[in-house]
């Protein structure tokens, strides 16, 4: 495999109702038992996703936003198989990958890599750059010059000098790091690439540079992203897709400027009313929508709708019968009393 | 702008080891009464040190230079019970990460009261206490009486930060220095506790001092701002005209790179390469590496700050820039 294969198409529009999903993710639970030596004997265990079910088109970037605590790193992490799924099931280019034994997921792991959030924590600090990037690569089997060969194009391709090859991680700034994860993500040519919150960790003006490589790489390569972030205005500017996410479930999933332009769940509209915006006049307008209190346990979520405790909109029905998600042709969101559209 | 908190003049920062390089360089600005200024930059900026050179928080390694004066009383190099009986009454502190900043073994109450008493001598434990609990209504913390006598792991990271801003404003401070203070929280807990500090620094007349990377907290925030790259001050500026006509390129920067909430997404323009240390600063202006209207005079001058219309800006070619064109966001 090499870059100059034939790429896969970008979907346009109209394609995406046709083309089977890459990524689809169906119910999926995890629960973590609540442990330790404070532990209560039959207390309820922390129900981290509470069946989330999305999928991921080929060639698109969904994003998937949510403030901590909202399960979002423990999707992705039940996705990759770095965490085993309580139920539920998540099949990439339609194999089951929650029913695969360690071997046999070894051999989708080049099919599903991931960008970590810390590019400090995220490279080995003993290993030189060249052998970082080339460790994946084992799992294609290539012969010592074809893995030289394929490095080399990888640094090319995300812009690092190849002088960096020689080099240790702690020789390199963050930007350049979260350069060489991504390399190290691609060189295995996947079809679907993991962010976890790829550019929070890096200042402003080096953001930038990170997020237009992701999207150079992407038109050119064909492969699709999850891009898990917290930062709204960075998840608006490289998804097709955004999916909400709150206390283990999906609230609301549109496209980009859906989402963003109309929503229709009130945690979304919250979430983006709270966005500061880089605009003083547009600040002393703004009327935020002031949310109440916190985000609940996910030990012990209310009953019902689980943003209702801090939803100026609830009413009784919200407390006894939990909204289903429901589309309206443009979004799919889970309210009772969504916002007007 | 007549009554002056802080007025801070030629601030130099080195550490000890690092050969005569300085991580802050001729810093100077001032903070008026009840006014909010934001110091903005990316990390290693000097933004940090700064402030906590000002308030005596470096190390030993620290060699810190020039003027800071907190209405009057010279602060650099004054003595320790000068700063202590300061910090906490006059000038009181937040940082970043609330964890850290309060103490695991001690109740809310406890630590609040101690703040209090350590600066008024004649008041009781019971008249702290229930000053305690007046101060954890000020920030809106639910059920102050039963919060009063719980521990910090007990609280989440938005009760915290209220906790340490109520222990800010326990001693009614002429000036808060707010060190990112919502960096850690989410975005529906960081627009509450913005709205806190705005109202309680409005209320009580308070100055605040708001170091900042995030320009969209500065645009909701801030009166004036200073914009700091690679030790240095290069840009001070009303709100307004930092985001309609910034005068520094490194300012246009930072403006431009920045993913907008609005407007038809398009590649962002991001400014190459990255921000020198203090032990690899280039010669002349400190950004020209990264700076495409760069000249020859940039790479051999260190620019002084002057005057651009009502900003200042330390920048050679500052009056021969093209026009910066906004582009308008509409919420």
């Amino acid at each position: 495999m090499t870059m100059d294969g034939p790429n896969h198409a970008s979907p346009s529009a109209d394609a995406k109702s046709i083309a089977p999903p890459l990524l689809s993710v169906r119910e999926l639970i995890k629960d973590f038992a609540s442990s330790g030596v404070f532990a209560l004997a039959g207390s309820n265990p922390i129900r981290a996703v509470a069946g989330v079910s999305f999928d991921v088109l080929s060639g698109e970037t969904l994003g998937l936003v949510g403030e901590s605590g909202c399960g979002k790193s423990t999707l992705t992490r039940c996705i990759l198989r770095l965490l085993t799924p309580t139920s539920g099931s998540v099949s990439l280019g339609g194999v089951d990958l929650a029913g695969l034994d360690a071997e046999a997921m070894r051999n989708q792991r080049k099919h599903l890599q991931v960008v970590f959030q810390d590019p400090y924590a995220s490279l080995h600090p003993r290993m030189r750059i060249g052998d970082i990037i080339a460790e994946p690569l084992r799992l294609l089997n290539l012969s010592r010059r074809a893995s030289d060969d394929r490095v080399k194009e990888l640094v090319d391709l995300v812009k690092l000098n190849r002088e960096h090859l020689e080099r240790f991680p702690h020789e390199l700034s963050g930007g350049q790091r979260q350069r060489v994860g991504i390399a190290r993500a691609l060189s295995v040519n996947p079809k679907m690439v993991l962010l976890d919150e790829p550019v929070s960790a890096l200042d402003v003006s080096i953001q930038a540079g990170i997020l237009n490589l992701l999207m150079d790489l992407q038109e050119r390569l064909g492969h699709s992203y999850l891009f898990v972030a917290h930062n709204l205005s960075t998840v608006r500017h490289i998804s097709n897709r955004v999916a909400v996410m709150y206390l283990g479930k999906i609230m609301e999933i549109a496209p980009r400027d859906q989402l963003f332009g109309a929503p229709r769940h009130p945690y979304t509209a919250a979430l983006l009313s709270a966005v500061p915006v880089a605009d003083p006049k547009v600040e002393r307008r703004r009327q935020r929508i002031v949310l109440s209190g916190e985000i609940p346990s996910p030990a012990a979520p209310p009953s019902g709708c689980r943003f209702r405790t801090r939803c100026w909109k609830a009413k009784e029905v919200c407390s006894t019968t939990e909204p289903e998600l429901r589309s309206d042709g443009a979004s799919t969101f889970a309210c009772h009393f969504p916002q007007a559209s | 702008m007549s009554d002056i908190l802080l007025d801070v003049r030629g601030l130099d920062i080195a550490f000890f080891g690092m050969a005569g390089q300085r991580s802050v360089r001729d810093v100077s600005l001032t903070i008026a009464r009840g006014e909010t200024v934001s110091i903005v930059g990316e990390s290693g900026s000097g933004k940090s040190v700064s402030m906590r050179a000002i308030m005596g928080l470096l190390p030993d390694s620290a060699y810190v230079s020039g003027s800071a004066k907190f209405l009057g009383q010279e602060l650099i190099g004054a003595s320790t019970a000068t700063l202590r009986s300061l910090t906490g009454s006059r000038i009181a502190m937040i940082f970043q990460d609330p964890l850290t900043a309060l103490n695991p073994l001690l109740s809310i109450g406890d630590q609040i009261s101690e703040a209090i008493r350590i600066h008024n001598r004649d008041v009781s434990r019971r008249e702290a206490r229930e000053r305690a609990l007046q101060l954890l209504r000020d920030v809106a913390i639910p059920f102050p009486e039963k919060r009063l006598d719980q521990y910090p792991h007990e609280f989440s990271g938005g009760m915290r930060q209220r906790v340490v801003i109520a222990i800010a404003i326990a001693n009614k401070p002429d000036l808060i220095i707010a060190d990112e203070p919502t960096t850690a929280l989410d975005v529906t807990v960081q627009a509450e506790v913005l709205d806190l500090l705005r109202r309680l620094c409005r209320q009580n007349g308070t100055g605040l001092a708001l170091i900042t990377h995030d320009l969209g907290v500065v645009a909701g925030m801030a009166e004036r701002v200073y914009v700091m790259y690679a030790g240095s001050i290069v840009e001070a500026a009303l709100v307004d005209d930092i985001f309609e006509r910034p005068a520094h390129p490194y300012t246009r920067g930072l403006l431009r790179s920045l993913p907008k909430m609005k407007d038809q997404a398009k590649r962002l323009e991001d400014i190459g390469g990255t921000p020198p240390t203090a032990a690899s600063l280039p010669t002349g202006c400190a950004f020209h590496p990264r700076c495409s209207f760069a000249t020859d005079v940039c790479r051999k001058e260190t620019p002084r700050l002057n005057s651009y219309g009502r900003s200042i800006a330390a920048c050679h070619l500052g009056g021969s820039l093209p026009a910066f064109e906004k582009e308008i966001e509409t919420a």
